[in-house]
């Protein structure tokens, strides 16, 4: 029985819907006339590309820079300009003010010609050829490494693979250990027949991605972000903010097939990393071979890895000098929230730029 | 955006918010809390949702004059409530005609990128808070008198039809086109078409009576029904027809022939599992909006339910975000979603094959399957080109290795040289020192015997 509702104040329904007719009004203009936002704009250098792949310097914005560069790497799902939205809420940037010296790897967009691309391809191939020439250039045996999500689980796999190459590893929300219950991809990917999926598409299209990710909450996602937009559509900077997080969730690469194979079959299906079983190119990846200092990120609202699925990493490894620190907020909130740039980015900048003083230059003139 | 027509823009929004000001203060400032009874009210509602449904009409381009209805909101009795509104209402009626239509216009010509693609996505929402929000006028504002069974019969049956439509324009939203498209084929099963279906479930009709009885239950609302007739219907495509799709196929064509049986056995496996899908994610829709209900009553005894739409708008959505993540964790939930991306991916591959088969037999154009290898070919090249690369680099390393090797030897040997030179010198003058007391020594040997 659908029981009455009998507390209804019908003026106060029609107040609040006048007042959001009057924002809709001003908010017009803003939607109206925008063709596109701004974003990654902090100024870098192209340095190295290969495929489709580039590798990017931003330029010092203090005088007094890190001797150790250190090398984002992100995750090949979405863009790395994540962390670098809006010139007031740029990780990035803020790295950049606190003195790092900040490398970046653009994955670009695969299409059929990249489906063959292997995580041996991205790993071994790419990310270690980006590492080369970084410490080619500067002249250091070793260099940071920081991994966002997906490109944290790479560079834990790099280090374990390269800990000769690497000075201090960070890990910023990402999934090591893929066993957990808590979360939905986790839990729906256990029943994904990869094989058939990457047979069918060879490269996995970056909608078929977004979708899986806004069905994680799907009515916060698809209606209520909308809907809330209303009541701040008459403020045009907080409209810009908004698309440009509505830019980057839908600025959505695909996913090369092969890569995405064994990712999602021996990581997520299988849990390879945490116990030392998997391999790449013929090499074991053991976590235990991680001797340099480590520091785990995570946020605690994490709904897509959650936090479950990054902590077990320090117990993984070997590094005496390993941290953990998690921070209130959500997976992408870690990047853009006004707390990233008070706690999260300054926190990181501080533990590397402690781990990096007297950069050791390279005997020779390139290792490999 | 030209500045004439922006100008025109910002002097719509002008009118429109003295407009709204103007409304407000003409509203009846000593109405009841619940104004059930009131005909300004009552009125205003009806106006309101008669706007909401314009605009759902004119997102999807079925009306091209949304505006028109505050043109109408203006004759509502009770409008003229004080001289501002007054004279705003005749102000605004001159007006709005004219800027009404301007602004038609001026969202049409909003330009590509992100503005207009998040306003499309805004739209979208903007459907199910519209939906949701007829829905709940519907049910807070329209109920019968607690004695009136058969208005109540009729509002139950109402509450499910118009909850149905909440519920298809949520299920929608966010979806890839491609993948819209195919939703809302088998989506609009849901809604169970009965002259479609029964031409369809004819042949099964004959092999399984009972499910002619959980369709005619499932037409009448009984989500239950719906799920096992789904159920029914698998089980008996597969005992029928499946069967007869995947028995091996004879002749000169066999191969083709089996090809388009196995695409469609494919896409009826499909069907069937998106369908089951539905059927749960409706049923969760309608329970998690009865717990609502439920919850609502239980707030309203304790005198805190939701007195405005945008406060039930925001129970709604976070119960039902609260009642899918239980559903989304469950193992059936998780194995329903596989089935449905892995018998779709199945479809796909089955569909490409038949396609590029034909395309091969009868145009002259490369298909998947061609580029599949050059593809391949490519990657290989490019991973060979990568290692020779490599190989030359290290080659190049060694040769550098040798040649200051090779250098480092040129100078000992140059070195030696020099030392067997001085050596060579050194014994030349050794020898000559000997010749000298050889001499000496014969010519004392000469002066003793003389």
């Amino acid at each position: 029985m659908i029981p009455p509702l009998t507390k209804l104040d019908y003026q106060k329904t029609m107040l609040d819907y006048l007042e959001l007719n009057k924002k809709m009004l001003k908010g017009i203009n803003n939607l109206l006339t925008i063709e596109d936002v701004d974003v990654d704009l902090t100024d870098k250098e192209l340095i190295h590309q290969e495929g489709k792949m580039k590798l990017y310097h931003y330029k010092p914005l203090v005088k007094k820079v890190s001797p150790v560069p250190t090398v984002v790497v992100y995750a090949l799902v979405n863009r790395q300009y994540m962390m670098d939205l809006h010139q007031n809420r740029s990780v990035i940037r803020n790295w950049l003010e606190h003195g790092m010296d900040v490398y970046i790897v653009d994955w670009g967009y695969p299409d059929q010609v990249d489906k063959y691309l292997t995580m041996e391809d991205y790993i071994d191939g790419y990310v270690n050829d980006c590492v080369d020439v970084i410490r080619e250039r500067t002249g250091h045996d070793k260099i940071n490494m920081l991994g966002v999500c997906q490109g944290g689980t790479f560079g834990t796999i790099y280090a374990a693979l390269y800990p000769e190459k690497i000075r201090n590893l960070v890990t910023m929300v990402a999934p090591i250990d893929f066993s957990i219950k808590e979360g939905l991809l986790f839990h729906w990917s256990k029943y994904m027949d990869i094989d058939k999926l990457v047979d069918a598409y060879g490269i996995i299209p970056g909608d078929f991605m977004n979708f899986g990710f806004l069905m994680l909450k799907p009515f916060q996602l698809m209606v209520d972000k909308y809907v809330g937009l209303m009541d701040n559509i008459d403020d045009p900077e907080a409209v810009k903010d908004f698309l440009r997080m509505e830019k980057w969730i839908f600025d959505s690469p695909g996913q090369a097939g092969e890569a995405f194979r064994t990712f999602i079959k021996e990581l997520y299906q299988e849990n390879k990393l945490i116990k030392n079983e998997f391999e790449l190119g013929g090499r074991k990846v053991d976590l235990r071979n991680i001797e340099m200092p480590v520091l785990n990120v995570f946020a605690e609202q994490d709904h897509l890895v959650p936090p479950s699925a990054s902590r077990p990493l320090n117990d993984a490894i070997s590094s005496k000098d390993n941290d953990i620190v998690s921070f209130p907020g959500g997976h992408i909130g870690l990047y853009v929230s006004s707390g990233s740039q008070k706690h999260v980015a300054p926190a990181i900048a501080n533990w590397l730029n402690e781990r990096s003083k007297n950069g050791r230059k390279a005997s020779s003139k390139k290792k490999k | 955006m030209a500045d004439t027509q922006k100008s025109m823009v910002e002097l719509w929004q002008e009118f429109q918010e003295k407009m709204i000001e103007a409304w407000k203060d003409s509203m009846p400032r000593e109405a009841p809390y619940n104004a059930m009874s009131s005909d300004y009210s009552r009125q205003m509602m009806e106006k309101w949702q008669e706007m909401q449904q314009k605009m759902v009409e004119y997102w999807k381009g079925e009306d091209t004059r949304p505006f028109d209805i505050w043109e109408s909101m203006a004759n509502i009795p009770g409008w003229d409530g004080s001289d501002q509104g007054d004279k705003m209402q005749e102000f605004y009626k001159d007006m709005m005609q004219t800027t009404s239509r301007n602004l038609e216009e001026l969202w049409k010509m909003a330009p590509p990128g992100v503005g207009k693609e998040t306003y499309g996505r805004m739209k979208e929402a903007g459907e199910v808070y519209s939906e949701l929000m007829a829905f709940w006028m519907e049910t807070a504002v329209k109920l019968p008198d607690s004695g009136d069974v058969e208005k109540w019969q009729e509002f139950l049956q109402n509450w499910f039809d118009n909850y149905n439509r909440v519920l298809d324009s949520f299920f929608r939203l966010g979806l890839p086109e491609p993948v819209k498209e195919l939703v809302k084929g088998p989506g609009e099963l849901t809604h169970l078409q009965q002259e479609v279906l029964f031409n369809f479930m004819q042949p099964w009709f004959q092999v399984a009576p009972e499910m002619k009885d959980k369709l005619v239950q499932a037409m009448r609302g009984d989500r239950e029904a719906y799920k096992d007739f789904v159920r029914l219907f698998h089980k008996t495509h597969e005992d029928t027809y499946g069967r007869t799709l995947r028995v091996p196929a004879f002749g000169l064509s066999r191969e083709h022939l089996e090809q388009l049986l196995s695409s469609i056995d494919s896409y009826t496996r499909y069907v069937y599992n998106i369908n089951e899908l539905n059927a749960v994610l409706y049923r969760q829709g309608y329970e998690a909006m009865e717990d609502l209900m439920n919850k609502v009553t239980r707030l309203a005894e304790e005198g805190k339910a939701p007195t405005t739409f945008r406060e039930f708008y925001k129970l709604w959505w976070q119960s039902n975000e609260e009642a899918f993540y239980e559903i989304f964790s469950t193992e059936e939930f998780g194995r329903l979603l596989g089935e449905v991306v892995n018998s779709w991916a199945g479809f796909k591959i089955d569909y490409d094959n038949l396609m590029s088969r034909f395309i091969n037999e009868n145009l002259p154009i490369p298909t998947k399957g061609d580029m599949e290898s050059v593809y391949k070919t490519i990657h290989e090249v490019r991973n060979n080109v990568k290692a020779r690369d490599e190989q030359v680099e290290n080659l190049n390393g060694q040769l550098e290795e040798m040649e200051s090797q090779l250098s480092k030897r040129e100078k000992e040997v140059k070195d030696l040289n020099k030392t067997v030179k001085t050596l060579s010198e050194t014994v030349e003058k050794m020898n000559k020192k000997i010749e000298d007391l050889e001499a000496q020594v014969k010519a004392n040997k000469g002066g003793e015997s003389s």
